[in-house]
């Protein structure tokens, strides 16, 4: 009798510490955050601490908490993250959260309702971030952004915003990848060793124009001379990836090869387009005659990039915007005895149809977004600071560090660094002028800066004779193929449950490529996919069908 | 003559057969371990012309210097230090006394507490409730969210409770008729005889707590408690940061490969420094000849 009082005894203590743990902690958290807010006087002096509001819309000193993945312990000492400080009087906490877990925690707050006030989103995942704006976890932003020109501007050139709105209301605000300012396409270029053509008698142009049958036989001529006797370890082209690389190449036949494409007013998969196999056959050509690395189709971690920049590869293809092509000059004439930046070229390659394939470049990634529960003052601050962070002289500063100690400008607008690049990198004297980077990138990606007017940090040759050209050249004679949001963000059970498939695609290319039989080996992909795929475009055209 | 005969024991087949298995192990265990000491002193040059070298021919600690590059790795690494200490105390206090008291079958509801233990090795309430009891206990972004919510493993637990289970009774009554209380023949009477098992359940606690990453990603928030597994992690990814979905203009990359070679240098040293000092534990034997009944 005893044993069983005691065990419903202790079967009740259990029940009531797990009802115990799945309590709501709400109202612990509301308190917290309204006593992080610090007020001076007692209610009586209320009235005139309105009024001094609006003369300083920035009197009362906030304090929050940022929930990211970038920021360190001293970001408060980085001179930017000070003057925004002081400036809209407020100082904030970093809640930090290790990249590669990123989605476990943010789910896991989201159903725990335990987001601080501010989240620099990171990797934002459409489908969730509707969801989570429908069920509330967010606050949406102000419908009027006049208050923040700045970023009214982006909104208004951007086409992701209208994309992100949910029932007409914005619940982030993405963060625009800034780095392309003469048109919408992406930046995947060839990049190749000028000097090595020089090396072989071909005096090329900086950005040469060439077909792709010219293209495949300036591999060939690498190989077959070797202009920087590398013997064995040459590798004539390399890709960013290696094989994993190879499906997003294969846009140039086929860029709806992982996705759908819009054929007499109906979508239908891309993959079993016959130009599919086209982009197989051509890359198991360059495989089969060595003009690519043997192992490389089992490549990782930019294993492509670094072989590039270690003077390995005679061209390679890659994310090359201007920021990437400036470090990747940088450091080939780092790691490259004899190696000067103008032995830095790009090749624009027209594909069979004589156009150069280029694709619009994704203009966001991340955004920042205001817990459900976050302070209006708050919310109003951290958009302040962004729109003040866009402006020309906040990008000076987050570029060259402090004006007048860190450098200086003359009357003609040349900039002049008191610093060296060493002093600037991780653990120098100057490392700030780095770090404080990841403060602007709470708002926006990089590549303001590049195009700032007389930066010492961003040489002409990369990013006029080399970027902007290219981009010229490209524009002459484009086959575009803008981004489809509407299907990308479409989301539907049977198209859901597909995307694994689509994911997929760059495994079953590489094992295509890598086939004897290529062709079947392609046709048994899509054989053994094509139900679903046809289940996933009902849904689609059900929608977006003409 | 004998014993020289015995000395010089005919080879046989089988020990060939021994001999060429084991060293092959030897070698797929020792290779990618020296590969990847050889790659932790490589620069990303010399790795990318000659990835599979014998010895680096400008050795460098530039990958190390990387990692330690600040002061976060040298905090990260004492806190690392205090979990995996006062972890495994912790959990030493809590696995042995549960495992004692679950080992004494004339222990009132014995077979109750026994199946509710056990349950939960069965069955968690999950991710969601997990955190949200931590977070009701107040522990969220405190070291001891890493120390006393994983402090019981129920599997060592139950390791632990076998060994007491073998324990012959007649020595806790000897010395209870000598005088000695329940706690008294715990401490100095069962507890010394089940050491090499103590010993095993340190290592594994050790391990689990020094490698921990998970439950401090989830919980730690503010990163001066962050542990050195996840401090390395961090540092791994803005070397790689142009992998998968990440854009370049998002960090930038460095020799990811030597940094990944250091890392795991640095992570396991510590902890298989501690083998050594446990490993004349593991030797059984203790109870041989203790008790003749």
């Amino acid at each position: 009798m005893k044993k069983h009082l005691f065990s419903t005894l202790l079967a009740a203590m259990m029940v009531a510490t797990c009802m115990a743990g799945c309590g709501n902690d709400t109202s612990d958290s509301q308190s917290s955050q309204s006593s992080s807010t610090e007020t001076s006087g007692s209610a009586d002096s209320s009235a005139a601490e309105s009024g001094d509001a609006e003369a300083d819309p920035y009197a009362e000193h906030l304090s929050f908490e940022v929930f990211t993945i970038d920021g360190s312990e001293d970001m408060m000492d980085y001179p930017l993250v000070k003057e925004a400080c002081e400036k809209f009087n407020f100082d904030f906490t970093i809640q930090l959260v290790a990249w590669d877990n990123w989605d476990d925690v943010t789910r896991t707050l989201a159903a725990t309702d335990s987001f601080p006030e501010v989240i620099a989103w990171y990797n934002l995942n459409y489908s969730e971030y509707v969801e989570w704006a429908q069920e509330g976890v967010f606050k949406a932003l102000p419908s009027d952004m006049s208050a923040y020109p700045n970023l009214e501007a982006l909104t208004e050139k951007y086409t992701i915003f209208q994309k992100l709105l949910v029932d007409d209301q914005l619940y982030a605000f993405p963060k625009i990848k800034n780095n392309n300012p003469y048109n919408e396409y992406d930046s995947y270029m060839f990049a190749y060793r000028r000097d090595w053509a020089q090396a072989m008698g071909l005096d090329y142009e900086p950005v040469q124009d060439m077909t792709w049958d010219e293209f495949k036989e300036y591999l060939q001529k690498v190989k077959e001379e070797d202009p920087g006797q590398l013997g064995d370890k040459l590798i004539p082209f390399d890709f960013e990836n290696g094989g994993n690389s190879w499906c997003g190449f294969a846009r140039k036949w086929n860029p709806y090869i992982s996705g759908y494409k819009m054929v007499d007013g109906q979508y239908v998969w891309g993959a079993p387009d016959p130009t599919s196999m086209d982009a197989i056959n051509e890359i198991k050509e360059l495989y089969d005659t060595g003009l690519l690395a043997v192992d490389s189709y089992v490549d990782a971690n930019n294993a492509g990039r670094e072989r590039f920049l270690a003077g390995r590869s005679a061209v390679f293809y890659g994310n090359l915007g201007p920021s990437i092509l400036q470090e990747t000059a940088n450091d080939m004439v780092n790691n490259i005895d004899g190696f000067e930046e103008e032995d830095l070229g790009l090749f624009t390659v027209k594909m069979e149809d004589g156009k150069y394939a280029v694709s619009q470049m994704d203009e966001w990634w991340g955004a920042f977004a205001f817990n459900h529960s976050c302070r209006d003052e708050v919310m109003d601050r951290w958009l302040a600071v962004g729109n003040w962070l866009l402006e020309n002289e906040q990008i000076e500063k987050y570029a060259y560090g402090v004006e007048g100690e860190d450098w200086t400008k003359d009357e003609n607008g040349n900039v002049t660094l008191n610093y060296t690049a060493e002093d600037a990198s991780a653990g120098g004297s100057k490392a700030y002028i780095t770090n404080q980077r990841t403060f602007q990138k709470f708002f926006i990606l990089e590549g303001l800066d590049l195009f700032l007017e007389g930066n010492p940090n961003a040489s002409d040759y990369v990013i006029n004779d080399l970027f902007k050209k290219n981009m010229e050249v490209w524009e002459s004679n484009p086959n575009y193929t803008p981004s489809n949001y509407d299907i990308s963000y479409f989301s539907s059970p049977e198209k859901d449950a597909f995307a694994s498939t689509l994911n997929g695609t760059s495994d079953n290319f590489i094992q295509a490529v890598l086939s004897d039989d290529p062709q079947a080996t392609w046709d048994q992909f899509i054989k053994e996919n094509q139900a679903q795929a046809d289940k996933a475009c009902a849904e689609i055209n059900e929608v977006f069908g003409e | 003559m004998e014993l020289a005969k015995k000395r010089h024991k005919k080879i046989e087949a089988f020990d060939v057969v021994n001999l060429i298995v084991l060293t092959a192990l030897l070698v797929i265990v020792l290779v990618p371990f020296y590969l990847t000491v050889v790659q932790s002193f490589m620069t990303q040059q010399e790795y990318i012309m000659n990835t599979n070298t014998l010895w680096p021919k400008e050795p460098t600690l530039g990958n190390y210097r990387d990692i330690f590059v600040g002061s976060t790795m040298v905090r990260s690494f004492g806190n690392s230090v205090f979990y995996t200490v006062f972890g495994v105390i912790f959990s030493m206090i809590l696995t042995t006394t549960l495992a004692y008291g679950l080992s004494k079958r004339n222990y009132p509801g014995r077979a109750i507490f026994q199946n509710m233990v056990i349950f939960t090795m069965y069955f968690s309430g999950g991710l969601i409730p997990f955190f949200l009891l931590v977070k009701q206990l107040g522990l969220i972004n405190t070291r001891w969210s890493i120390v006393i919510p994983s402090a019981l493993s129920i599997f060592n637990m139950i390791i632990l409770r076998n060994f007491f289970e073998q324990l012959p009774p007649d020595l806790g009554e000897a010395a209870t008729l000598d005088g000695a209380g329940p706690l008294r023949v715990f401490w100095q009477i069962d507890l010394p005889l089940v050491k090499p098992a103590m010993a095993t359940l340190v290592l594994f606690y050790a391990v689990g707590r020094w490698n921990e990453w998970f439950n401090a990603s989830l919980f730690l928030g503010n990163a001066k408690y962050w542990p050195m597994q996840l401090e390395l992690r961090q540092i791994l990814w803005s070397s790689t940061s142009i992998v998968g979905n990440i854009p370049p203009e998002v960090g930038r990359p460095s020799f990811s490969e030597g940094l990944k070679a250091a890392a795991v240098m640095i992570t396991m040293l510590p902890i298989m420094m501690v083998y050594p000092f446990l490993q004349r534990y593991f030797v059984k034997g203790v109870m041989i000849g203790a008790i003749k009944s």
